[in-house]
């Protein structure tokens, strides 16, 4: 009888363990943000390797991100954090890159051992997190696809500008506008002198 | 066995004490005069009966008006409904956070781009405001039903927090308006 009830409360006890959750310790956890890359993320810093190709554009939004009143409004935001996109490319949100300025992201496109090569790179979902916040998140319809051209590293896909309107960030128009120069100049800056950018023409991405 | 009760009672007891609901500044509370006393309520799909221990709706919304004030505010609970900080009026809150635990939990961060049934403009006339009932569906979708619970039961509840404050003679008065109208 005595081992019975010594049962009974261990297993009242672990009950109470599942039931209770403490949601300001779970939504809190800093493994959260690692995982989603917003908190000490480190941004592209070296060139593709091969069977990668690296992605060159930009993102941008008017009116531009309200950053002092979003780092004062938003639960714990971080203003140390970047402001950063995480974009889902084919099928996968694996890239976090630069919000507002130019970005590089790093793809794998050999199919490994048994895979197929990768010919078609497919960029969807886009989600802007700033200050580290999921609280802030807002996303930005990419949803754009092109053809890898051969042999080449580095690829621009174009510097695309969001119209926003009222508070929930609504977009009501994108913007693609072709800032070549400016790419080749922030790569340059980025990786070194003589890289080589090719441009790639977009199709758009069927939902 | 009476230790065995003893026992249970101790862990129900400290198991209840994890309800993560917000506290208002009583401090800076408002007045009827410059402010908006948000209310309503918000429960679980098994409607009226009260939250008991380990199950629970959290939820947070966030003033998104860069022309007011900001700031995010998590509900103070008052039985079966909810009040938050009293507002500047004409805020925008919008729900970025919710979470539903029962046993198991879910959560779900909605950003501040997604529209949801529980966002609204704060009025821009002091007084008071009643969000409506909200109940969280089958599918984790939250609902306006007005059905769940009435703005005099909401007002009853909240009665409860704002005992002794400038709201106090507002809320009566409401109360007493919604029942003569009932009667």
């Amino acid at each position: 009888m005595r081992r019975t009830n010594v049962f009974v409360v261990i297993l009242l006890l672990f009950l109470s363990c599942i039931a209770t959750v403490d949601a300001e310790e779970l939504v809190t956890k800093e493994d959260l943000y690692a995982e989603l890359g917003t908190k000490g993320y480190k941004f592209q810093k070296s060139l593709p390797k091969k069977g990668q190709i690296l992605i060159v554009g930009k993102i941008g939004l008017f009116p531009a991100l309200n950053r002092d009143f979003l780092a004062s409004t938003i639960f714990k935001a971080d203003r140390a954090a970047s402001i950063i996109t995480a974009v889902v490319v084919n099928g996968a949100m694996e890239c976090f890159t630069e919000f507002e300025d130019f970005f590089f992201i790093l793809v794998n496109i050999d199919g490994g051992k048994k895979g197929k090569k990768i010919e078609y790179i497919e960029l969807g979902e886009t989600l802007v997190i700033p200050f580290g916040c999921m609280d802030a998140h807002f996303g930005l319809p990419l949803n754009v696809k092109f053809r890898v051209p051969e042999g080449a590293q580095c690829v621009y896909i174009g510097s695309f500008y969001y119209k926003r309107d009222g508070y929930l960030y609504t977009i009501t128009s994108v913007d693609v506008v072709d800032e070549y120069e400016a790419a080749v100049r922030a790569l340059e800056e980025r990786f070194g002198k003589g890289q080589t950018l090719v441009r790639v023409p977009l199709q758009a991405l069927k939902e | 066995m009476r230790r065995l009760i003893i026992l249970s009672t101790i862990v129900l007891f400290l198991s209840s004490g994890c309800q993560t609901w917000g506290h208002l500044d009583m401090e800076h509370l408002g007045t009827p005069a410059d402010s908006v006393l948000v209310f309503g309520s918000f429960l679980l799909p098994y409607g009226k009966s009260e939250i008991k221990y380990g199950n629970g709706i959290e939820f947070r919304l966030t003033q998104l008006n860069p022309e007011k004030k900001p700031g995010y505010f998590t509900p103070v609970r008052a039985r079966n409904s909810f009040t938050i900080q009293p507002q500047e009026p004409g805020a925008y809150l919008k729900l970025t956070y919710y979470l539903y635990s029962y046993v198991d939990y879910y959560y779900t961060f909605v950003g501040i781009q997604v529209p949801t049934a529980i966002d609204f403009q704060v009025p821009t006339v002091p007084g008071l405001y009643y969000t409506g009932s909200y109940i969280l569906k089958e599918g984790k979708k939250i609902q306006l039903d007005s059905t769940v619970m009435s703005e005099l039961e909401s007002l009853q509840d909240i009665l409860l927090i704002y005992a002794n404050t400038e709201w106090e003679h507002v809320i009566l008065a409401r109360i007493k308006e919604l029942t003569d109208a009932k009667n």
